[in-house]
């Protein structure tokens, strides 16, 4: 997720969201909420493609950090990207063909997976 | 000959079996009950491949990795090794962290392939019996589609696209150039590894020349294509950073590459004669020989698969991922390569352990430097479709951004290559 780091700060000040804001707002645009439903599998495959950059992300990176993160957050980064109301083209190229559950699936994965070493 | 099984295979390639997985001294016929992938060439495709297979099945499946070299040098970011930007060793990794997630390492040159057996043959002799068989062999280079070119002229007019001792020799006769001199590239024709790296290693040629202060050395790339990837920023670097200095000749121009000679370092076209102080010679390249060997090749020196799991269109029970593979829309690059041996993992890991598998998905992009805090990037999503790996959707940077841009492309890049690493060799 190049740019997420910025992305993070630009989503919290432009859209003004809260995590339970957020939430909320998935629930109203019948999006999926996160661990509801999530395919833990599908996540797995599909995480295998954010792995290319992000597995290695430290607090100084680009690129970063994903595991470990809030799947209310992370669903609202990647839909931002998917709307390409965050600028990094690497990333909305990937969000692009992510639909809903995609998304929900990649969000309960990265929140539960340990980053590896 | 000898059947390599677990029993002596580590008195065969010196791999330690206490790091597999399985028990060390779980019975034999147990450790052969498992379903047995073997991946010959451990690159961005093959280790990817065999990481991605041990980890996913959970050690359900027994994993041979063969790759001859102890230590791989990558040939992405090697442009940047020319460029002065990084060191040899950064490029350089180890199979430690390969071999303690469980794949054993073979390091000993694959020598052919029985498929009727569904047998790998190691140089030595011994046989690597295989349910799934990856092939990840790379390119090989076509020396004769530069007349007068060869691997004999190659220690004198160095190709460079295959890592290690081209790349030293390459920086070595770079940084002994005075000013005035000249240096010709001769491009390769499609397909080939790394569309864009030609053009950025001609910016790191310049960039160097121009940090020595060089004002009258010039750079001509004759080209046997009418384009190139992302020329249009490309040439507009070019003239922003070293204006004058690099000059692309397309075969309007240059009229045809007539040949080169290396006793007298001299580069032929139907335009010029031009005697290079150094000359960069890139051939048309093909797939590695033991899958040309094997019959996955078809006409056009390359493996045609299924874009749906990387399979062989000619060998169900072969997959072949990377640069030799024909893979479609996709441009042939070590990202791209990373994300077909997912595919195929996925695949070969449903097969061999009855456990769901889901559509093919790839993505890639490739980062070029063209000077300091300058880098520019392509990228695009592919699925299956109309018979190939077909492009979804896509982007590239585009002339007159923002310096902030660029220079987030390049952190971006480093941070790329630091992923990537991790993902192939753990």
């Amino acid at each position: 997720m190049p740019g997420a780091a910025a992305g993070q700060i630009s989503i919290r000040s432009t859209l003004s969201t809260s995590r339970a804001i957020a939430a909320y707002l998935l629930t109203i645009a019948g999006g999926v909420t996160a661990s509801y439903g999530a395919d833990a599998e599908l996540g797995r495959y599909l995480s295998s493609e954010c792995m290319t950059c992000h597995g290695a992300a430290k607090a100084d990176s680009t690129i970063p950090n994903i595991f470990g993160l809030g799947q209310v957050h992370f669903v609202e980064v990647l839909r931002a990207y998917r709307a390409k109301a965050l600028p990094n083209p690497v990333m909305q190229t990937v969000a692009s063909r992510l639909n809903d559950e995609d998304i929900a699936a990649l969000a309960l994965y990265f929140e539960t997976a340990r980053k590896p070493n | 000959m000898t059947e390599m099984t677990r029993r002596n295979f580590s008195l065969f390639a010196g791999a330690s079996l206490a790091t597999l997985s399985t028990p060390l001294f779980a019975p034999s016929v147990l450790a052969q009950a498992k379903p047995r992938l073997v991946v010959v060439g451990g690159g961005p495709g093959g280790a990817t491949v065999a990481r991605y297979v041990t980890k996913d099945s959970a050690g359900a499946v027994d994993v041979t990795l063969i790759e001859p070299l102890k230590n791989f040098s990558t040939c992405f970011f090697s442009n940047l090794y020319v460029g002065g930007f990084r060191d040899r060793k950064s490029l350089t990794h180890n199979y430690d962290n390969v071999r303690k997630s469980g794949v054993n390492l073979v390091h000993v040159m694959a020598g052919s392939i029985d498929r009727d057996k569904k047998t790998v043959m190691l140089a030595g002799g011994a046989r690597v019996p295989y349910d799934r068989l990856v092939i990840a062999p790379g390119i090989d280079l076509k020396w004769d589609s530069v007349p007068g070119y060869s691997e004999a002229a190659a220690q004198t007019m160095p190709h460079a696209w295959k890592p290690g001792a081209q790349t030293e020799l390459l920086v070595k006769k770079l940084n002994a150039l005075k000013d005035g001199a000249l240096i010709v590239m001769v491009a390769p024709p499609n397909p080939f590894r790394c569309p864009p790296g030609p053009y950025e290693r001609a910016s790191m040629f310049a960039h160097v020349l121009k940090k020595k202060g060089h004002k009258k050395s010039k750079i001509i790339i004759v080209d046997p294509k009418p384009a190139f990837s992302k020329q249009a920023v490309f040439m507009e670097g070019w003239e922003k950073h070293y204006p004058g200095m690099i000059e692309w000749q397309d075969p309007k121009i240059h009229g045809g590459i007539k040949g080169v000679d290396a006793k007298t370092g001299e580069v032929k076209t139907d335009f010029s004669t031009y005697k290079a102080a150094l000359a960069n010679v890139i051939p048309a390249q093909m797939a590695g020989k033991i899958a040309r060997d094997a019959g996955l090749a078809d006409q056009s020196g390359f493996c045609p698969i299924d874009p749906e799991s990387m399979k062989s269109k000619v060998d169900a029970n072969v997959f072949v991922v990377g640069d030799a593979a024909i893979p479609g829309d996709m441009p042939k690059s070590a990202f791209s390569a990373n994300s077909q041996a997912k595919v195929a993992a996925m695949i070969i890991r449903a097969e061999l352990t009855k456990s769901r598998a889901f559509p093919a998905r790839y993505s890639n992009t490739c980062w070029s430097l063209i000077a300091p805090d300058d880098d520019i990037k392509i990228g695009a999503s592919y699925e299956p479709g109309e018979g190939k790996i077909k492009q979804t959707t896509g982007f590239i940077s585009q002339k007159g951004e923002a310096a902030d841009i660029r220079k987030q492309n390049y952190k971006e890049s480093v941070d790329w290559y630091n992923g990537i690493v991790a993902d192939v060799f753990g």
